[in-house]
């Protein structure tokens, strides 16, 4: 039986979702061979994984133990043996062995959502694959078809439909919707009317958290001297706890932040305003706000909005969403 | 509005506030950060209120048990009534739900048409 997997392939998080399972990694990809694996790290719960003959270290296992890792913020990766690496990891995380058939719910920015990037994400992924996890046993698995939809889409079937795909809030399926899904990279607009995509509405921008972050790196090192430019993942961790430690004592960070967030939500509210449909968002019934940038931008874009609303879990929005997709069309395993 | 529906053996429900005349209610509760515990305290505690609507059902039965004991927790038969109030107004939500289950068929027939535009390529 064909059991539906749902895929966010995002610049600072790679998520996955089954019915039953969910997985978030760290995009985070480097060579295994250039350190040292005797250690038992990968046995112990760090993912390494083979590619094409070569292994990798993924998520925190590369945050903690690949001097060279690049990861990261390179938005041309499509296709490459790093992005299939990931993909690796989450089916290793997420695949059981009585698993033999699987239908991929992913999707794109709205800016890369083009033939030629889909067919190549579908390249990758269809076919049959092996995933050798270094400490497990090699699971195989082949993967029947492909589905791209455009980024943001899924945070909206995440809010409207129920856990087998049927439409359980009518009152904003009826509607037009703004979805605002702020990643790493790329914010995506997607507009809405009805459950249908507006694509003269929808649009993406080469702006994220990762703008963000770095600018908030760049300041700790000039104010407090530490040197986290290489660690985006830990900036974020501090942007969201609004503090780091500093010879042993927490140091708010808040003010430091709050510039930068602003700035970010006048790009991010600048451009939605520009998109036709949204203006004011006066004939939008709500606006969504999803991404793993959700929670940091959701009270800057409540203020443009005073409609907008978010999820539970913001950064998984896009992927449930998927997965209820799936479960749609595909049914559960 | 409102809406409920029932997952897993619970009733789940769902309030639309309306910005130009809950704005004061929105504001609230999104600076709550337990928002769910936070929505059933507020509702346990107009319950053990005794009043509004619900109390008005259960009213009767608070003064039966008042009477028939003539002692005990006020506090206690108060909840006992009400929870029995509430357990019957929930097997009545779930029967009519089960009933008001199907989909709006003009929304569904255009979520199909979308999917089918974004999976039918593969």
């Amino acid at each position: 039986m064909t059991e539906p997997l749902a895929l966010d392939m995002g610049h600072g998080f790679t998520k996955g979702k089954t019915a039953d399972k969910v997985t978030v990694i760290p995009s985070v990809v480097g060579p295994a061979e250039q350190v040292r694996f005797d250690s038992g790290l990968a046995r112990d719960g760090g993912i390494c994984v083979t590619v094409d003959g070569r292994a990798y270290f993924v998520g925190e296992l590369a945050l903690q133990q690949s001097a060279s890792v690049s990861q990261t913020l390179s938005p041309t990766r499509t296709g490459s043996n790093e992005q299939l690496a990931l993909f690796y990891a989450v089916a290793s995380e997420l695949i059981g062995p009585s698993t033999d058939q699987i239908a991929i719910v992913t999707g794109l920015p709205l800016g890369d959502y083009n033939p030629a990037n889909k067919a190549l994400l579908r390249d990758m992924l269809k076919g049959s694959h092996t995933v050798q996890r270094r400490g497990r046993q090699a699971r195989a698995f082949t993967v029947g078809s492909v589905h791209v939809v455009p980024q943001g889409m899924g945070s909206l079937y995440n809010l409207v439909l129920d856990r087998n795909g049927r439409i359980r809030d009518t009152d904003l399926a009826g509607g037009a919707v703004g979805i605002v899904d702020v990643g790493t990279l790329t914010t995506n607009f997607v507009l809405v009317n009805q459950l249908r995509f507006i694509e003269r509405g929808s649009d993406s921008i080469p702006t994220g958290t990762g703008e963000l972050l770095q600018k908030v790196a760049k300041d700790l090192k000039l104010q407090y001297g530490l040197d986290w430019t290489g660690q985006l993942a830990r900036v974020d961790q501090a942007v969201r706890a609004g503090t780091v430690e500093l010879y042993g004592q927490p140091v708010s960070i808040e003010d430091l932040v709050k510039p930068h967030l602003a700035e970010l939500s006048d790009t991010i509210l600048s451009k939605a305003r520009s998109l036709p449909g949204w203006g004011s968002g006066a004939e939008l019934r709500a606006v969504v706000v999803s991404g793993g940038g959700g929670v940091m931008l959701e009270p800057y874009i409540r203020k443009a909005y005073s409609h907008a609303r978010m999820g539970d879990n913001p950064q998984l929005d896009n992927v449930t969403g998927y997965l209820l997709a799936g479960l749609r069309k595909f049914g559960s395993a | 509005m409102l809406q409920t529906a029932t997952r897993g053996g619970g009733v789940i429900i769902h309030v639309r506030l309306r910005p130009e005349v809950d704005g004061d209610i929105s504001a609230w509760y999104e600076a709550q950060t337990d928002k769910s515990d936070c929505v059933r305290q507020v509702l346990r505690s107009y319950i053990e209120q005794g009043d509004g609507s619900a109390g008005t059902v259960a009213l009767a039965d608070i003064v039966g048990a008042a009477v028939q004991t003539a002692l005990g927790d006020l506090q206690a038969m108060v909840k006992a009534a009400v929870r029995e109030a509430l357990s019957s107004y929930q097997l009545t939500m779930a029967a009519s739900q089960a009933q008001g289950s199907a989909e709006d068929p003009e929304l569904a027939a255009r979520l199909d048409a979308g999917l089918d535009e974004f999976f039918g390529e593969d």
